[in-house]
């Protein structure tokens, strides 16, 4: 379906911010509310699920070389279950995409455009993603890896930014109350690392000779040492009340103050961020297009991009009645139906490609 | 042109001379000349001012009516040995004796033969080489190319010697006919990249072709990119520069403007004086460009979402001065900005399309709009003019003329939206930029190729500018021919010389 390649590199990038830029937006509170001091041990827990998803996604497209999760499940199950299958994965997807544009549109209009009717901020991110979307996947990939680092080095930036301002005992004590807390708040994390397993959507279009599973895997690997390092910011300097906060690594960035003239850095925070968001919606946006077109056996894509553009700004009004709703159905509904959509379906499609075997393979 | 069908020539002269003369009705400038060749009459063919008159008297009319009349050469072919001209071809057709005729050539004709001889005895006035204007530079060579095809070639040709720079010759434009000239150096370029500059040029089908700005906007990818897709220059030594990374250059006739295919962002950025001046000093001129080229592009976007929307970012002391500053201003800072850019814009333009003399008076009224007596008539705040200022002089510092230009357009619909939305609608701004940057190729080489540089060698020339003797690869080629210089090839004591 599509010719375009991206190197391997790019892959990982690409995937580094698919899963990152919301992750580092809502994620330390939730981990907060149940980790507690050991939130910064939640994402290296959580990142198994990451490690493993992509290891799935691999193992798949070795057995199906060239083939998205969508089209894997009408070759696997059949014409009629691949299609039920397939549209599963679809509309989890578009309520994944809802969410995601909701909460970065949400951010935007609480922290810095409070007047801006939230509909304009939704239809401007669609609108400039669909034309990233519109020019392939080699185009996200070029912007994957120009903002990939630049995303990396603001984490990074901010985190030791703010080292003066540390309370490092706020991490005591470490395992305090036993194990259960840390597990318990790698939940919510690794619905985020979960999301790994659309890197299958990417790996068609890898250049020949990348070693796909590598770049997958460095990929988590990059996820969970920004996960790790924005939970110990929170944590230093917030410590459990990092839990009631919002956007706290956004707060956190607040604190930035060098030399009395760098300060209040927040707005290029914010901006360096939308970047890497309109990588991340971009890349779910290209997915479900891509996906979309498979499942109805189109050859080409770009004629579905407005129309799923248009599909997505509607659900990221219909998924939820306001932002209270939206944090609510993260640690639960959300959290269920990841783990069926993204753990359980694809291990099943792995266990039926292992059994259907040699058959399957021409 | 009037016809597509070949008329060729017959046996009678009177038939073709008639043929001629019918085409050249109403052209006084042509001249027939008859004479007579030993028995046989003949006649040349020419336009006064394209030909040299004085060398058609003294190597054709002097030795036909001298000597071979006394041998009794009467056919064409023995004629054309016996006359002192080093270069002449035969032609069969009419219109290409027609198109010899109007490239200052002899044409002649003689009783008898169903053929012609064009004779290479062009001349007409030229500019003579003087400095490229646009493009000058402290250190390198001091030569442009000139109006005249055959003189910019030969600049080329100057530089590179071996056989392998290959010149391709094609004529486009149904009036004007213009030569055009496809120059690449064998063994470096990709033969499909000769194919395709050649198939897109001769697919041209217009009236005339009067600058290579014509054939660029006819052959470039994206018609509709506000980006220049095809590198200008005037340059010789930049031309052959770029021959040797393989890339191809297109030359046209009447024109000292050169295109260079294809063409990424970054050689919009380069100036050929990084390569003569010193490594460290390439590269640091090389970030400040870069730096100034993201300056020219969202300066005054960056302003106006500052004072709009993001005041906490600005330290209070500089916060005070500048609500003081604003605060007698009527406008919204778009405004103001706009206001300031359109008016610097027209400014800029006025300056360049006046004669010199009265340009000065320009940049006096200049002075006065974009500066002291804007502030104190209360239109524009003192640090809008800064953020102008700043501005415009960041745009200048694109070395190329066309990319600058394009820059400084889209820093209008920047302003827009960073006025309407602040720094979201900046980032949104860029992004979209971004995205048809990434999106454009040129030639079917990526615009921004940074993704595809798998290799770090291949940002050897991008980010810095590393010392000759450690470029040792050329810029995406093929597999072979990689290597442009022989191995270990940096300078010191005992390499050389006998270390002294």
């Amino acid at each position: 379906m599509d010719k375009e390649k991206v190197s391997n590199l790019q892959l990982c990038l690409m995937m580094y911010l698919m899963i990152g830029g919301t992750s580092i937006l809502v994620v330390p509170s939730f981990t907060a509310m149940y980790a507690k001091q050991d939130m910064w041990i939640s994402p290296i827990i959580g990142s198994v699920f990451g490690f493993f998803n992509v290891t799935v996604a691999w193992l798949l497209h070795r057995r199906n070389p060239g083939l998205t999760l969508i089209e894997q499940a009408q070759r696997l199950f059949g014409k009629w279950m691949g299609s039920i299958l397939g549209i599963v994965f679809l509309l989890f997807q578009i309520d994944a995409i809802g969410l995601i544009t909701r909460e970065y549109a949400e951010f935007i209009v609480q922290a810095f455009l409070p007047k801006t009717p939230l509909v304009m901020i939704i239809g401007c991110i669609v609108l400039t993603c669909s034309f990233a979307v519109r020019s392939g996947v080699e185009v996200i990939g070029r912007f994957a890896q120009i903002f990939g680092p630049i995303f990396l080095c603001f984490v990074l930036a901010i985190f030791l930014f703010l080292l003066a301002e540390y309370n490092y005992s706020n991490m005591l004590p470490v395992l305090g109350t036993g194990v259960m807390p840390s597990l318990k708040g790698s939940l919510e994390p690794s619905v985020w690392f979960m999301e790994f397993i659309f890197i299958s959507s990417v790996y068609p279009s890898v250049r020949q000779g990348g070693n796909g599973l590598k770049g997958g895997l460095f990929a988590v690997l990059l996820m969970m040492i920004t996960m790790v390092i924005t939970n110990f910011t929170c944590l230093f300097l917030f410590g459990e009340s990092t839990a009631n906060l919002t956007f706290p690594f956004l707060s956190a960035s607040r604190f930035v103050n060098i030399a009395d003239f760098f300060s209040h850095v927040e707005a290029i925070v914010m901006a360096l961020w939308i970047l890497g968001g309109f990588v991340q919606i971009s890349m779910w946006y290209y997915t479900l297009a891509l996906g979309t077109a498979q499942w109805m056996k189109m050859t080409d894509f770009r004629p579905l991009v407005f129309p799923v553009g248009l599909l997505i700004g509607v659900f990221s009004i219909w998924v939820a009645k306001n932002f209270q709703q939206m944090l609510q159905y993260f640690p639960t509904g959300g959290t269920g139906s990841s783990i069926i959509t993204l753990l359980l379906l694809p291990i099943l499609f792995l266990l039926v490609s292992l059994v259907r075997g040699s058959g399957t393979r021409n | 042109m009037q016809t597509n069908e070949k008329v060729i020539f017959s046996d009678h002269l009177q038939e073709n001379i008639s043929h001629l003369k019918q085409r050249y009705a109403d052209c006084f400038d042509v001249v027939f000349h008859d004479f007579n060749c030993g028995q046989t009459p003949a006649v040349i063919v020419y336009f006064m001012g394209l030909t040299d008159s004085d060398m058609i008297n003294r190597y054709i009319l002097e030795p036909t009516l001298k000597q071979i009349s006394k041998d009794g050469g009467t056919t064409l072919g023995d004629f054309c040995k016996c006359l002192p001209v080093s270069s002449y071809t035969m032609i069969q057709t009419m219109d290409q004796a027609l198109m010899e005729i109007g490239d200052g050539n002899v044409v002649m004709l003689m009783d008898g033969e169903d053929r012609a001889i064009s004779l290479y005895l062009a001349k007409w006035e030229q500019r003579s080489i003087t400095e490229p204007e646009a493009e000058s530079v402290v250190r390198g060579p001091r030569e442009g190319f000139i109006e005249t095809l055959m003189v910019n070639v030969s600049m080329i040709r100057r530089k590179l010697k071996s056989p392998d720079l290959k010149m391709k010759s094609i004529r486009i434009g149904r009036f004007s006919q213009t030569e055009v000239v496809v120059a690449f150096v064998s063994g470096i370029i990709e033969s499909s990249l000769v194919t395709e500059i050649e198939s897109r040029l001769t697919r041209i089908d217009i009236d005339g072709i009067l600058e290579s700005g014509m054939i660029e906007e006819l052959i470039e990818d994206n018609p509709y990119s506000p980006f220049p897709q095809l590198q200008t220059t005037e340059r010789p030594d930049v031309v052959a520069a770029n021959l040797l990374e393989g890339k191809a250059a297109i030359l046209v006739e009447g024109t000292p403007i050169a295109l260079i295919a294809p063409a990424t962002i970054f050689t919009f950025l380069q100036s050929p004086e990084d390569h003569y001046q010193r490594y460290y000093i390439g590269t640091a001129i090389r970030w400040l460009r870069y730096f100034f080229t993201f300056i020219a592009l969202i300066g005054p976007s960056f302003y106006v979402a500052i004072v709009t929307y993001h005041q906490e970012m600005i330290p209070t002391t500089l916060l005070l001065n500048m609500t003081k500053s604003r605060e007698q201003i009527p406008f919204p800072a778009l405004v103001e900005a706009l206001l300031m850019e359109i008016t610097f814009e027209a400014l800029r333009e006025a300056g360049v399309r006046l004669p010199k003399q009265i340009g000065a008076a320009v940049s006096i009224v200049g002075a006065l709009v974009i500066g002291q007596a804007a502030i104190a008539a209360g239109l524009v705040s003192s640090p809008m003019v800064m953020v102008v200022a700043i501005t415009g002089i960041s745009s200048f510092l694109i070395p190329h003329f066309a990319f600058g230009i394009s820059i400084r357009l889209l820093r209008f619909p920047m302003m827009l939206l960073a006025g309407f939305m602040g720094f979201f609608g900046l980032m949104m701004g860029l992004t979209l930029i971004l995205t048809h940057l990434f999106a454009l190729r040129s030639f079917g080489v990526p615009y921004v190729s940074l993704s595809t540089a798998t290799r770090l060698s291949q940002l050897k020339d991008i980010l810095v500018r590393v010392p000759s003797w450690k470029m040792n690869t050329r810029p995406r080629t093929g597999v072979w021919n990689r290597y442009r210089q022989g191995a270990n090839q940096r300078p010191g004591p005992g390499r050389g010389g006998r270390g002294r």
